[in-house]
């Protein structure tokens, strides 16, 4: 039982990271229709962000603050992608710009390869790791702070798209594109500031997995993007709180793969459940049901 | 006898009943029209004819045998083909190949026929050459053979997708608003088309038609539909006059 | 007599005389080439490699290009059977003696596999569209892949299987991609490849017509994967080293960049790619590390400005080239006059 509780503790710190990342994927994919492929890239790029601004300057930057702008910095580079790659191919057949999107992916893995290099930096943890005893239970800080992080900024990011009026100007992008033209929603600042968020909640997302396993790697957004990806489907892609759910539901079962049957499965069972969930409800838990008009 | 036969077809999305309770007989080389206001039910039939949707109640038959919760490539088979309101070509693909395809099930060669070019190969694929070119000498289409579909203008693509219908040969053709967007005069060489198909072709038509000179100046017979249901049948004349229709047109 | 002449000319000019010939004199070129030392080793592996990619990419192209569909796991099915030719090369060994029936047996066995493999991740897939059937190919690769890794019993896992005979020689390679690209291009030009372009171009028109687009669409998934199992045994007997590595994604997207460089429904696209994805970087050693890179620049800037390709949908014909090459001499001609006047 202390052995589930634990794995459970450690799937809901995987889960958070998988449920912020997969965000950026249900939310661009809700606007646009595309597969963001880069988001995994984003995601990396954010923990060298982090990396950068913790580890390089002459001074140190209090650990929110390295947070604030590592996620601002990927909000601009998210924005900055879609603007050079995909805005040109918005009318384009929709295999193009999933081109389009796998070869950013592999342009940003390979540009920080270039200039960061292919060993791995070492993250130290930005915050100390002494555990706190919660209920018997001696959780690490950093575990605690993913987890309460995570469920802070989706809970703003709740609040921002159902109560607020850019908000409102994003559902409605996402449910009819041309009725929000003709509303007067400036649909190329709706979608970039989807990008905007996205990005930013994937560098969080990147950060803590850096942090958790202390590792940063150019190719280190690719697993963990197709799985936040996977979250994203599972989920039902295109509602952000699947997403969450789904993200949440992934990382545990990972946890528990990797905790009862053996970790060398652990990626089979996951995509294996993707091609599972593709089979049955390709909509995910919470996504509607779509089917071509004649 | 008939070649359609469709009883109490019904069809439930959600709440909204699309098609309530509709009933029509078509017979051998029989040109009928099918018309209403926007949102009647009209393509949804044609969807229900072709296998698209599947019928809430209801029966359809077509020379006697019922295709309902077939595939619609398998009512093909059956004898049935249809157009589509927004031009469904292989616009890619040329106007020959467009045809050929349509043709596919009248062929008979396997893959490996093909692979090591045999006999049969030869024989069928000169055979459908033969075939889409007398087709498209009938839709006046033939100085186009090697272009591709979307190359041609519109009114030829509309007579295309009308051509590869038939290239299936079928024994009922189901036309969903062939002149939309056509000018009068394009109309006009419609009507001549649509009459010479079912002249020469032998074929029983089933027709969605805005244009009511169009459908006045060709169908023997018209079913009115509004609201899914069936609310005027007959001959055109008495349904110029019918007040239903009148009143489904032009509101009360 | 003179009737003989006119059939020998016309034999002659035979369009199809015409592409044999040029396929004959490339081989004999470059046979010479090798049997002379002219090309050393190296090279000699990076044509072999030409080849292989020219399979994996022509392959590819009948799912991707052909029929439309989104494929990201392709290496995956290269890996089943590179693994499965490997194996049985290792077990036949013994019993052929050779190389070229022992090739023909284990690419048989491998395309065999790899053609089950399609068909079992093909019929549930391919009832999903686009991104998603893209997705789901891309989860069965790295399911492969895994599976490659984890079965080490069978595979020897992440250390490789070594001791596979290398009987890869340039002829071998040769010709069996000569047969996998006319068989292609003979079955794309047949009614049943016409039904699978016209899936592409509009499933549900293709439908009304009396397609059975479940069908076309497995047959052609199938088709793929079958000749990709074949690429994956050539692949297997070059080396005589197998790693699983040596089939992840990133195998996959290089496959698919070389059928979207040459364009998509296009086969001599997908060979001319083949050649310049090939021998580029190769070229460019030092520029090695800008190799991907290149290749991601290159299919962004493809996509925004030559969505079709370096040849969209077209084929490359030597027979018409005499038809280019004497419009090109009589505008010249035209303009010399031109000028003297």
């Amino acid at each position: 039982m202390e052995l589930f509780i634990r794995q459970l503790i450690n799937g809901l710190n995987t889960g958070s990271i998988y449920a912020l990342v997969a965000i950026g994927y249900t939310m661009v994919y809700g606007i646009i229709k595309l597969i963001n492929f880069a988001h995994g890239e984003i995601m990396m790029f954010g923990a060298y962000f982090a990396f950068l601004l913790a580890f390089t300057l002459s001074f140190n930057l209090p650990f929110l603050l390295v947070i604030v702008l590592s996620m601002s910095f990927a909000a601009i580079l998210g924005v900055l992608i879609e603007r050079v790659a995909y805005k040109k191919l918005r009318q384009a057949p929709r295999i193009s710009a999933l081109i389009t999107a796998i070869g950013m992916s592999l342009f940003l893995q390979h540009l920080a390869q270039l200039i960061f290099g292919s060993t791995p930096y070492v993250m130290k943890p930005l915050i100390d790791t002494t555990p706190v005893v919660l209920f018997n239970f001696a959780i690490p800080k950093l575990t605690l702070l993913t987890i309460g992080l995570s469920i802070l900024f989706m809970l703003l990011l709740s609040f921002f798209v159902l109560k607020t009026k850019p908000g409102k100007a994003m559902r409605a992008v996402s449910q009819d594109k041309e009725a929000a033209i003709l509303m007067g929603i400036n649909v190329d600042n709706v979608i970039s500031m989807t990008f905007a968020i996205g990005s930013a909640l994937g560098a969080l997302g990147g950060i803590f997995y850096a942090m958790t396993y202390s590792q940063i790697y150019p190719t280190m957004g690719v697993l963990p993007g197709l799985k936040a990806f996977i979250a994203a489907v599972f989920g039902g892609i295109g509602s952000i709180g699947g997403a969450m759910l789904g993200g949440y539901l992934i990382g545990i079962i990972e946890t528990m793969t990797k905790a009862y049957i053996s970790s060398k499965w652990v990626d089979v069972i996951v995509f294996g459940l993707l091609i599972v969930i593709l089979l049955f409800k390709p909509s995910g838990i919470l996504g509607k049901n779509t089917k071509e008009k004649v | 006898m008939a070649v359609l036969e469709v009883k109490h077809l019904s069809i439930q999305f959600g709440g909204l009943r699309a098609v309530d309770d509709f009933n029509l007989e078509v017979d051998h080389n029989e040109l009928v029209g099918l018309i209403g206001p926007n949102g009647a039910g009209k393509t949804t039939i044609f969807n229900l004819l072709t296998g698209v949707y599947l019928p809430t109640e209801g029966s359809i038959h077509l020379n006697n045998v019922s295709t309902v919760g077939k595939r619609p490539s398998d009512i093909v088979l059956l004898g049935s083909s249809r157009t589509f309101q927004n031009i469904r070509l292989f616009k890619n693909m040329t106007v020959q190949d467009n045809i050929k395809v349509a043709y596919h099930n009248r062929m008979d060669y396997n893959i490996f026929s093909s692979i090591f070019k045999t006999k049969k190969y030869k024989i069928e694929e000169a055979r459908a050459n033969e075939i889409a070119r007398e087709l498209l000498e009938v839709f006046d289409l033939l100085e186009f053979e090697q272009h591709l579909a979307k190359n041609l203008p519109y009114g030829k693509q509309r007579k295309l997708e009308i051509a590869r219908a038939l290239a299936t040969n079928p024994q009922i053709l189901l036309l969903d608003e062939p002149a939309a967007g056509m000018n009068p005069q394009e109309t006009e060489e419609l009507m001549a088309t649509i009459k010479l198909i079912k002249n020469q072709f032998n074929v029983s038509i089933l027709l969605i038609e805005h244009d009511m000179k169009l459908v006045m100046g060709i169908c023997e017979r018209i079913v009115v539909i509004d609201y899914g249901k069936i609310i005027a049948k007959g001959q055109p004349k008495a349904i110029r006059e019918n007040k239903n229709v009148i009143k489904a047109y032009l509101g009360e | 007599m003179k009737l003989k002449l006119t059939q020998l000319k016309n034999t002659l000019l035979d369009p199809r005389f015409i592409n044999y010939t040029i396929i004959v004199t490339i081989f004999l070129t470059m046979f010479l080439l090798i049997q002379t030392n002219a090309v050393n080793r190296y090279i000699y592996n990076l044509l072999i490699m030409v080849l292989i990619m020219i399979v994996m990419s022509t392959s590819l192209n009948i799912a991707t290009g052909f029929l439309g569909e989104l494929v990201l796991g392709h290496a995956g099915f290269m890996g089943i059977g590179a693994y499965t030719a490997a194996i049985l090369g290792i077990a036949l060994r013994p019993y052929i003696a050779t190389d070229l029936l022992l090739f023909g047996a284990s690419a048989t066995g491998a395309m065999i596999l790899a053609g089950i493999a399609g068909l079992l991740v093909g019929t549930p897939a391919l009832r999903l569209r686009g991104d998603y059937l893209g997705i789901m190919t891309l989860g069965f690769g790295e399911i492969v892949r895994n599976l490659i890794t984890n079965l080490s019993s069978i595979t020897n896992g992440a250390q490789g299987l070594s001791g596979i005979p290398r009987i890869m020689t340039f002829s071998i390679a040769f010709w069996t991609t000569v047969m996998i690209v006319t068989i292609i291009f003979l079955f794309m030009n047949s009614r049943h490849g016409r039904a699978i372009l016209s899936i592409r171009e509009d499933e549900i028109a293709s439908e009304s017509v009396g397609i059975n687009i479940t069908r076309y669409k497995l047959l052609a998934f199938v088709l793929a994967s079958m000749f990709a199992g074949i690429g994956g045994a050539m692949f297997a007997f070059k080396d005589g080293f197998l790693a699983p590595n040596s089939f992840n994604f990133l195998k996959s997207v290089e496959i698919f960049v070389i059928v979207v460089l040459g364009g998509m429904g296009s086969l001599s696209g997908s060979i001319i790619s083949s050649i310049v994805l090939v021998f580029l970087p190769e070229y460019l050693r030092d520029f090695n590390q800008y190799r991907y890179l290149l290749y991601s620049s290159v299919l962004i800037i493809i996509m925004l400005y030559r969505p079709q390709g370096l040849m969209g949908t077209k084929e490359f014909d030597f027979t018409k080239i005499k038809a280019k090459l004497t419009t090109l001499v009589t505008t010249i001609k035209k303009r010399l006059k031109k000028g003297r006047e």
